[in-house]
């Protein structure tokens, strides 16, 4: 009996008159790199929907800061996930790490700012559908338990990125040295942290989005 | 990655490779590294002193309404929106003063402790439970445990 999980056995070729079947191998791999390409795709897309929201402030600053944000908590993600092999002293992310952070600085700073655009639209007087006030009157739970740790914890994430991009950039590769293994574990446990308040940032911001818009 | 085999990559790998080192001389690091670790603690330590600053801050705001007015007016107006009567844009309020305290605190406190620390070699403890202490109560301090439930009973 031909055994399913024999890639070898699969592969062979019975007729070789007949185009040869592609490998186990390479269908993996192009449905691998399809399926992320795709489901990215969509995943960016996410901040677009705004676009069809009936309010003129969710389809203007909305979309801004769904975009805003969405760059922030990728590129952080990003640098999170790269800080364990950094963790673990590996050379070859270090000169893509203290670009990383910086770049990490740069989209933070752009989420903040269209944040506080938002945020003024937020406040705006129940009489005009203001989604803080509306809030505190019909769900004030999302206001208080969401709203207050939004719009605080995701500002940390911008000394964080800064204080790893310096610290990777004045340290060099001497990072990597047994001298300076405290200074490295630091580092990569800032930018996780970083990644935390990214992400923390991201989902409660859009659990508040889902409950009122602006 | 020699540049022979970078060649034989496609444009996408090629545009991803050159994003990872841009810009170029940050991605270099410096040549020169500080002998003691004084420098990394003053910048990770200060960014705790920033976020512990602006909660505090926060939390004097919310019992005390001419604390509230006074940094809104004082630390805030700088920042575009903090001050708008239109009450349909509404405005950014106070929290754009609590920004700027902790902006304030953040760059003042790394000032200070970078000319404090920079020659010093600080305890991996030190630096590990200051780091992570400060920014833990600083996240929690978002919930007081009292004052935002008032108004739910």
């Amino acid at each position: 009996m031909q055994k399913l999980t024999d890639s070898t056995t699969l592969d062979k070729q019975d007729n070789p008159a007949e185009p040869a079947f592609p490998k186990t191998l390479d269908i993996a791999t192009v449905s691998v790199y399809g399926l992320a390409i795709l489901s990215s795709g969509i995943f960016l897309f996410l901040p677009l929907v705004n676009l069809l929201h009936p309010s003129p402030w969710q389809r203007s600053i909305g979309m801004l800061h769904g975009m805003g944000a969405m760059l922030a908590t990728i590129v952080t993600a990003y640098a999170g996930h790269l800080a364990f092999p950094l963790l673990r002293g590996s050379a070859k992310v270090l000169p893509q790490m203290r670009t990383l952070a910086f770049w990490s600085a740069i989209v933070t700073s752009l989420a903040i700012a269209t944040g506080n655009l938002g945020y003024m639209r937020y406040r705006a007087d129940i009489a005009y559908d203001g989604a803080r006030a509306w809030l505190k009157l019909n769900s004030p739970l999302t206001q208080y338990i969401f709203m207050e740790y939004h719009e605080f914890t995701v500002l940390f994430t911008l000394p964080l990125a800064i204080g790893c991009t310096y610290v990777l950039w004045a340290y060099g590769d001497r990072i990597l040295e047994k001298a300076y293994r405290p200074v490295l574990a630091a580092t990569s446990i800032a930018m996780m942290g970083m990644m935390f308040f990214a992400m923390g940032g991201f989902a409660t911001g859009l659990a508040i989005a889902k409950v009122h818009a602006l | 990655m020699t540049q022979t085999s970078n060649t034989k990559l496609p444009i996408y790998s090629k545009v991803w490779n050159g994003l990872k080192k841009f810009p170029g001389l940050l991605s270099q690091g410096s040549a020169t590294a500080p002998k003691t670790n004084g420098r990394a603690a003053a910048a990770f330590l200060s960014g705790g002193v920033g976020a512990m600053t602006m909660m505090i801050v926060h939390h004097i705001c919310d019992t005390n309404a001419d604390f509230e007015k006074w940094i809104k007016f004082t630390f805030g107006a700088w920042i575009p929106g903090a001050i708008n009567p239109d009450p349909m844009w509404g405005n950014i309020g106070s929290y754009a003063g609590k920004e700027t305290t902790m902006l304030l605190g953040w760059l003042v406190s790394w000032a200070i402790l970078h000319v404090v620390l920079k020659d010093k070699e600080v305890r991996p403890r030190t630096i590990f439970l200051w780091m992570l202490g400060l920014y833990t109560v600083a996240a929690s301090m978002a919930y007081h445990p009292l004052y935002p439930y008032m108004p739910l009973i």
